[in-house]
């Protein structure tokens, strides 16, 4: 399959949302089909030490934070970098300037940290989340979709990867703006 | 001397600047992430995220019955 080719040997970005949904669906092997299709395709599973804040983040007490620490260390957890929060906080700027209708309130820092790995590792790595919204496609491209069913409900995981095209343009596009409205005030 | 000295420093600068460009963009994926399909175990990674379900389900029950 061609869709097959691309994940072959490259590294998946897990989204905090899609461990928290396993977990609290506690059907986690609901969710096999994902885990096999990585496995399948040889595909290397990280996280950033923003999944483990926000994930440890659930436990109330020692007891849960020691467990879900854990829990998480099966994992490889790659570091934040000072590169990491300049890029997370271009994108997030991108994401303003792209789409005027979005408040910066339904902009999440981790997210824009994701998208910042994602962007910074270009084709190698992608990203795997329960919510394609916080990713927007002006930017990523879905390159697969898995339902996942279970209590009458059906949860979307999707595999959103880097588009160096898309990038380029937002980029430039970002670059560009404002220069307009200062050069009228200017003129004025 | 000096000039010699000045050079080789320069260029410890120039080494350091390329590496950490090469880092930043993404030559040390390979480096840093060790995930081996081989050592984790599907079946045991189901379960234990089962029971940390349960363990912030229990937690979450515990908070809102307390009102």
């Amino acid at each position: 399959m061609i869709e097959d080719e691309f994940f072959k040997d490259k590294y998946a970005l897990l989204d905090v949302n899609i461990l928290s949904e396993m977990t609290k669906s506690k059907r986690a092997e609901k969710f096999r089909s994902v885990f096999e299709f990585l496995k399948n395709n040889n595909i290397e599973i990280f996280l950033t030490d923003s999944t483990c804040f926000e994930f440890v983040g659930f436990s109330r007490n020692k007891t849960n934070y020691d467990f879900l620490k854990n829990w998480i260390k099966k994992f490889p957890i790659i570091p934040t970098r000072e590169n990491d929060i300049k890029l997370a906080t271009l994108i997030s700027s991108i994401y303003k300037c792209c789409h005027s209708d979005i408040s910066p309130k339904q902009i999440s820092y981790c997210d824009c940290l994701y998208a910042a790995q994602i962007v910074k590792f270009e084709g190698r790595a992608f990203l795997v989340t329960t919510n394609i919204h916080d990713y927007p496609v002006s930017l990523f491209d879905i390159k697969k979709i898995s339902i996942i069913e279970y209590d009458g409900k059906a949860v979307f995981v999707a595999f959103m990867a880097y588009n160096e095209r898309k990038w380029r343009e937002l980029k430039s596009k970002f670059e560009n703006s404002g220069y307009e409205k200062t050069i009228a005030t200017l003129t004025l | 001397m000096k000039v010699i000295i000045i050079y080789f420093k320069f260029m410890d600068l120039i080494k350091v600047k390329e590496n950490n460009e090469k880092i930043y963009k993404g030559s040390r994926l390979n480096k840093e992430i060790k995930f081996n399909w081989k050592e984790f175990n599907l079946d045991k990674f189901f379960e234990d995220t089962n029971k940390a379900g349960e363990i912030i389900e229990k937690k979450e029950k515990e908070d809102y019955d307390r009102g």
